[in-house]
């Protein structure tokens, strides 16, 4: 099993759209990594370097050590799934599967075995001598899958692969995934604008945005312990408070929102400093003002909308520095917050992030 | 603004329908999502208000005026698609000016409109540059100002943020209801996403095979779904199979020897199926059970969980069957494989329906 490793990696179409920026990171040996971000972040461009359809403008790909900068797509022993099946439609499946080793020169009998070997793989052993036309959507993406598995590739390239099937086939399909993934020790990127797809199906999920690699780690690292802004703000949903650090504490540091102080995850930053605490959604309790709370640690707002969405109730709160901030909680939720409503907004330090102050603004570091 | 009525719409492509006896009536300045899965009628329906369509029978009124014969370009109707539709060549502010142009309108006000209209989705500065140089997110809030700039009162839009990235769709739908309701536009919006429905809309119209099956606010039809269709469509459910057992002042689901507490009123032996919501199924620890105040509390063992976001998406073995259940990150649930923990739910959550009727009602809905 290999292990990929990007150094310095840059990729420059025509005169000057960068498509990928200085991108370095190691995807270890036998590994399911996804690959996600905003349209236009540079995730396929990554993916099509790595299959080495086209080539890095700076920097270096290996696979084990060994640079494959040199390589054609064809030595470097990757296979590629795409969202719109690329199998061959007047060949059965059993066929289709054939065609790696075929073309490699491999023997008739070798062919038969590897070409067993894929179809039980992937689960479709019984429908070995139909043609693709006659298939289910998920059955055509297993007779892919069975040509990278018989073509004995190592590397498993995968751009959207379940983008073109139904929600509840999509969700089954992630498991049957990545089991086959494990089963047959294949290392696997993974390219998709699913987040949930994402966090469910790998081992390590990868954030890029503007042709960068924001944070590469795994799915609860991302959500509950993002090290930048823009984890914080693309993966699942936060809200950002600006703020001024007045002091830090071992355990937490206090920070100035507005005119109310609060403690917050202590994350390093000096007093005196700027700083941007993102807070989950899911995170914040909201409660009447009126309430008794143990806790003092809260900002007071008034409630701008609670709305209903059966899934859960999102409350909408104004703080005193006119910010709006929203309120995940369950539908179920025993209170109904009506309109220009005072309430505190409970926040539990550990759970939030405290970051330094973005120099070129909070919103500038959010675009996509 | 404008009160949009179908009045017993039917529409046929030759042989095929696409739908049929649809009655509808938006009210003024309201916003209706249209929201069913692929084929449910939903393009056929937006067609036909904007009048890109005409019906094989009955009528189209805004305002009480009979409209049916109307072409679109003399509706005042706004159109947003999920490809934009953007002229290539034209930069964006031209874009956005070419309505107000060909319906000779004053250019300078138009102008200023547009203006307005760019601060407000968040798009100045990209006024000279080509649909090409922008994002996608970018497209479609240029899609909405052009849609909007020439006086429309009525907007339409057809699974505008369907091509979208989920963080700018969740971010869109925000700015798409709050705008609508800054302009008191009237506005339909069909949609697949049920999240996205209720998100912006006040009142769902819930499509399937050409024709309406639910109408109501979005909590009525969240809280009451006519089918285990629709209870389906809105999220994830699980199904539990039994009968009904009436007692004084409660109802109950037998599943052989478990008896679970709902609210019907279908009599004593009905055979019955209730579906449960993931997200209605609450999960707390075992030592919690003092505190809780349920209706119906059991033990339960978790067999997988997984974190996908704003939820964990739990699997539990309760009632003798798998269950789907659904936490908000934010709660504090013991999640370790294997482990004992407390099923609760309340009578109210159970959307049940009888197993007989169950066929027959789904023809007649």
């Amino acid at each position: 099993m290999p292990e990929i490793r990007l150094q310095n990696v840059t990729k420059i179409f025509g005169r000057k759209v960068e498509a990928v920026k200085d991108l370095s990171f190691i995807i270890e040996d036998g590994e399911y990594v996804s690959l996600i971000g905003p349209s236009g972040c540079g995730k396929t461009t990554t993916l099509r370097l790595l299959a080495g359809t086209i080539l890095p403008t700076q920097g270096h790909i290996y696979f084990d050590d060994k640079s494959v900068d040199n390589l054609s797509i064809r030595d470097r022993n990757i296979g590629f799934v795409f969202q719109h099946f690329a199998i061959f439609p007047h060949l059965t499946v059993k066929e289709n599967a054939a065609y790696g080793p075929k073309v490699r020169g491999r023997k008739n009998s070798e062919i038969d075995s590897l070409v067993d070997h894929a179809l039980e793989a992937v689960q479709i052993a019984d429908k070995a001598d139909l043609y693709p036309p006659s298939l289910s959507a998920p059955d055509w993406q297993k007779t892919a899958l069975a040509r990278v598995i018989a073509s004995e590739a190592k590397i498993l390239l995968l751009d959207e692969p379940l983008g073109a099937l139904d929600q509840k086939i999509r969700e089954e399909f992630q498991i049957f995934l990545r089991d086959l993934v494990k089963n047959e020790g294949l290392t696997a990127i993974h390219v998709t604008h699913d987040q949930a797809e994402a966090l469910t199906i790998s081992d390590k999920v990868a954030v890029m945005n503007k042709g960068r690699l924001v944070q590469l780690g795994s799915a609860s690292e991302l959500i509950f312990t993002p090290n930048n802004i823009f984890t914080s703000f693309f993966v699942g949903e936060s809200d950002f408070l600006e703020s001024v650090v007045l002091n830090d504490k071992e355990n937490f540091a206090e920070v100035r929102v507005g005119q109310s102080t609060i403690k917050v995850r202590n994350m390093g930053i000096a007093r005196g400093k700027r700083a941007v605490v993102a807070v989950r959604r899911e995170f914040f309790k909201v409660h009447k003002y009126e309430d008794k709370i143990e806790t003092e640690n809260f900002l007071p707002g008034v409630v701008v909308k609670d709305q209903f969405l059966g899934l859960l109730r999102r409350v909408r709160v104004k703080l005193e520095n006119q910010q709006i901030v929203e309120v995940k909680i369950h539908a179920k939720h025993p209170i109904r917050y009506k309109e220009n409503e005072k309430v505190k907004l409970v926040i539990d330090p550990s759970s939030t992030r405290c970051f330094e102050y973005p120099k070129e603004g909070v919103s500038s570091a959010l675009e996509m | 603004m404008v009160k949009v009525e179908l009045d017993n719409i039917t529409k046929y492509y030759g042989k095929r329908r696409g739908v049929e006896n649809i009655n509808l009536t938006i009210e003024e300045g309201e916003y209706l999502a249209v929201l069913g899965s692929t084929g449910s009628g939903k393009t056929t329906t937006m067609y036909l208000v904007a009048g890109l369509l005409s019906p094989s029978e009955g009528r189209v009124l805004f305002d009480d005026e009979d409209v049916t014969n109307k072409p679109s370009e003399d509706r005042n109707v706004g159109f947003v698609f999920e490809e934009y539709n953007l002229f290539p060549r034209m930069n964006v502010e031209s874009n956005v000016l070419f309505g107000p142009i060909v319906k000779a309108l004053d250019l300078t006000d138009s102008k200023q409109i547009a203006r307005e209209m760019f601060s407000l989705l968040n798009i100045s500065g990209k006024e000279m540059n080509l649909p090409a140089e922008i994002s996608g997110g970018q497209k479609q809030r240029v899609a909405l100002a052009r849609a909007i700039v020439s006086n429309a009162n009525l907007l339409v839009m057809d699974d505008p943020l369907r091509a979208l990235d989920a963080k700018i769709r969740e971010i869109l739908q925000v700015e798409l209801r709050n705008l609508v309701k800054d302009l008191s536009l009237t506005c339909i919006h069909a949609t697949h996403d049920t999240q996205e429905a209720m998100r912006v809309a006040d009142k769902i119209a819930m499509f399937k095979d050409g024709a309406i099956v639910q109408f109501g606010t979005p909590e009525e039809v969240y809280n009451n779904p006519v089918s285990i269709y629709v209870a389906n469509f809105l999220g994830e459910t699980t199904e539990l199979a039994g009968t009904i057992l009436q007692e004084t002042n409660q109802s109950f689901l037998i599943i052989k020897d478990i008896k679970i507490e709902i609210e019907t009123d279908l009599k004593s032996g009905t055979k019955a199926v209730a579906l449960i919501p993931a997200e209605l199924a609450d999960i707390y620890s075992i030592s919690e059970r003092e505190k809780l105040n349920y209706d119906n509390i059991i033990e339960a063992e978790i067999s997988s969980t997984k974190c996908v976001g704003e939820f964990y998406d739990i699997d539990l073995i309760a009632f003798n069957q798998a269950i789907k259940a659904k936490e908000l990150i934010g709660k504090n649930v013991p999640l370790t494989e294997g482990s004992k923990v407390l099923f609760a739910t309340d009578k109210g959550d159970f959307r049940i329906f009888p197993i007989e009727e169950d066929e027959k009602n789904e023809k007649e809905i």
